[in-house]
């Protein structure tokens, strides 16, 4: 090889590390809607009554580039039990490999599954002192959420929220949070 | 035409070699079985977000000498059956090399199968249940386990409080013997897992033994038990429950003047507990495995900044010991997982054995050095006390129960 093309191998070279190297702009991760992916009615204790929820983000890959992966994500579901006042309830995480070609939104839908036995134990260990200073019972909070899932007359709030990815420049970590209500 | 073909093969070259990275990188699978919505969540959402940040650290730092571990955390809501399943999702899909369990319950109804799958299982659990590698060879535990940590509770007060304090300076004077009674979840197997030895410690110190109070996981009043108890007139109460339930049983002997002092595993004695009890934790005493989030000891920078860096979203004024005790049980994992993997043996009987060759180590922390052997697989003998003055954990003695009782360490009190 001639010296000119050793140094157009070069060129070639730091070019192709610059355009891997250079800046990406972060994915978005944003909740589109809450479903209700299952309804059993509730039944009081010692019934156990699963609510089984659809967590619909759409996921966009904002670059040029088409390796964009989403190789792992988790976040908080709260529920409002009072205005303004949320519970979380559940922390899912999910591990599904998703690529995101560039320029284009790809949907996640995230079922998690709440348990009405399950769930008044939670809000007491976590956030029992709360739950009593707003003068609430755990069993008549579930109940009604329970009721009135269908609905949507109270928030669910999506908070803690990670999402990580595999792109050229290495892992990408994109934090996020949203509140879904009835339009 | 053949210069141009050198340049485009050399430019694949280069794109594949860049982009290919982590496909050509074997990845160590490992699971994890967390309670992020059950009766334990208050302290278990703390621990699964520092299982994850410690993880990740382990992956930036070289991995399994540079393999990356893939982690794969699953709430089961305290549930045995949902542990169970998810551990078999573990060993018969995702393939783990081994696991990070939980609690009590699901660590011993899973025990026999781990065994027998020659699968390492290092748990949360500290049950002393599964110290002994003759009945759970594949069990192993990163702090030091509940009875051991009663047992010098225990002592530290009868030591510490007891013998010197002026508040029980009229009755030492009497020549009372001091009272003692335990507040747990009876049917908790975590809660439950203690009360034998620290009762046999209370009996080793002269201290009388009351009736036990059964207290649920979730409670959010505790006064009848408080009451029932305060007919006994206790000097020292255990609490062996997790902290919420542990907060609303100190306020409520506060409350109703019960007078005694509190000792409390170390799943009941965190940062949440000053919060919860307020002004009803002061003395409170308790066990800790390692250093409390934020302490000045080594490694804790990294924690922190993990914290902040994977977990934006809380706060790290909201962070607990917990985040802490992940970080030592994962880099307690790697050390044997490096080992096992030099000597070319990574799977269960060789992290098995790595465990077992642990002498005297420890990740930082503020953990006391574990030792770890093919006969014991107890990590220590040294439990650090602390006591709750000025809404601050205040470390108030170091026992070492094999110093102390070589005998009965060595030939009485394993396993249970």
């Amino acid at each position: 090889m001639r010296t000119g093309e050793i140094r157009r191998v070069i060129v070639l070279l730091l070019v192709t590390l610059a355009v891997a190297g250079c800046a990406t702009m972060p994915p978005q991760v944003k909740l589109e809607r809450v479903e209700v992916a299952s309804y059993f009615p509730y039944a009081a204790p010692p019934a156990r009554v699963p609510l089984v929820l659809g967590f619909v983000y759409n996921i966009t890959n904002p670059n040029d580039f088409q390796r964009l992966t989403l190789e792992e994500m988790k976040f908080t579901v709260s529920f409002e039990a009072k205005p303004g006042e949320y519970f979380a309830l559940n922390t899912p995480v999910v591990y599904e490999t998703m690529h995101i070609p560039g320029g284009t939104t790809n949907q996640l839908r995230v079922t998690a599954v709440l348990d009405s036995l399950i769930v008044p134990g939670n809000l007491a260990v976590t956030s029992g002192t709360r739950v009593i200073a707003l003068g609430l019972k755990p069993g008549d909070v579930v109940k009604e959420w329970w009721e009135k899932i269908g609905d949507f007359p109270f928030g669910i709030k999506v908070s803690e929220g990670v999402a990580i990815f595999a792109s050229p420049s290495g892992s990408l970590l994109v934090g996020f949070e949203d509140t879904f209500k009835k339009k | 035409m053949m210069r141009k073909r050198v340049w485009l093969v050399v430019w694949l070259l280069l794109v594949l070699a860049m982009g290919s990275e982590a496909v050509a990188q074997t990845v160590v699978k490992m699971g994890s079985l967390n309670d992020l919505t059950g009766p334990t969540s208050d302290v278990g959402k703390d621990i699964a977000l520092g299982m994850r940040e410690a993880v990740q650290y382990v992956n930036d730092t070289g991995g399994i000498n540079g393999k990356p571990i893939k982690l794969f955390l699953y709430d089961y809501g305290y549930r045995v059956p949902e542990a169970i399943t998810t551990y078999k999702r573990f060993r018969d899909f995702d393939k783990v090399v081994a696991v990070w369990g939980w609690g009590t319950g699901d660590t011993e109804a899973l025990s026999p199968t781990v065994n027998a799958d020659k699968m390492v299982y290092l748990s949360h659990s500290f049950s002393s249940h599964l110290t002994d590698p003759k009945k759970t060879p594949y069990n192993f535990v990163y702090g030091t386990d509940y009875s051991s940590n009663a047992r010098a509770a225990l002592t530290a007060w009868y030591d510490e409080v007891w013998l010197k304090d002026p508040k029980f300076k009229a009755d030492r004077e009497k020549g009372v013997k001091p009272r003692f009674v335990a507040f747990y979840g009876w049917p908790v197997p975590y809660a439950s897992a203690p009360i034998k030895a620290i009762k046999d410690q209370a009996k080793l110190l002269g201290i009388e033994v009351g009736p036990d109070q059964d207290i649920p996981l979730t409670a959010l009043d505790t006064k009848s038990q408080v009451l029932s108890a305060k007919n006994f007139g206790p000097h020292i109460v255990w609490h062996g429950n997790t902290t919420m339930s542990v907060a609303t049983a100190i306020r409520d002997a506060h409350a109703l003047g019960l007078g005694a002092d509190h000792i409390v595993n170390n799943w009941g004695y965190d940062e949440n507990l000053i919060k919860l009890a307020g002004p009803a934790s002061e003395r409170v005493m308790g066990a800790a495995v390692n250093a409390f989030f934020g302490e000045k000891v080594p490694l804790m920078e990294k924690v922190m900044e993990y914290a902040k860096r994977m977990n934006p979203g809380v706060p790290l004024e909201n962070r607990l010991i917990r985040t802490v005790q992940s970080w030592v049980d994962v880099l307690m994992m790697r050390e044997a997982l490096v080992r096992a993997d030099k000597a070319g043996k990574l799977n269960g009987p060789g992290v098995k054995e790595a465990f077992e060759t642990l002498r005297e180590w420890t990740p930082g922390l503020g953990r006391p050095p574990v030792t770890i052997t093919p006969t014991d697989h107890r990590p220590g003998s040294l439990v650090r006390v602390y006591m709750i003055k000025d809404k601050k954990f205040n470390l108030v003695k170091e026992v070492d129960l094999k110093k102390r009782w070589p005998d009965k360490w060595e030939k009485e009190w394993l396993g249970w």
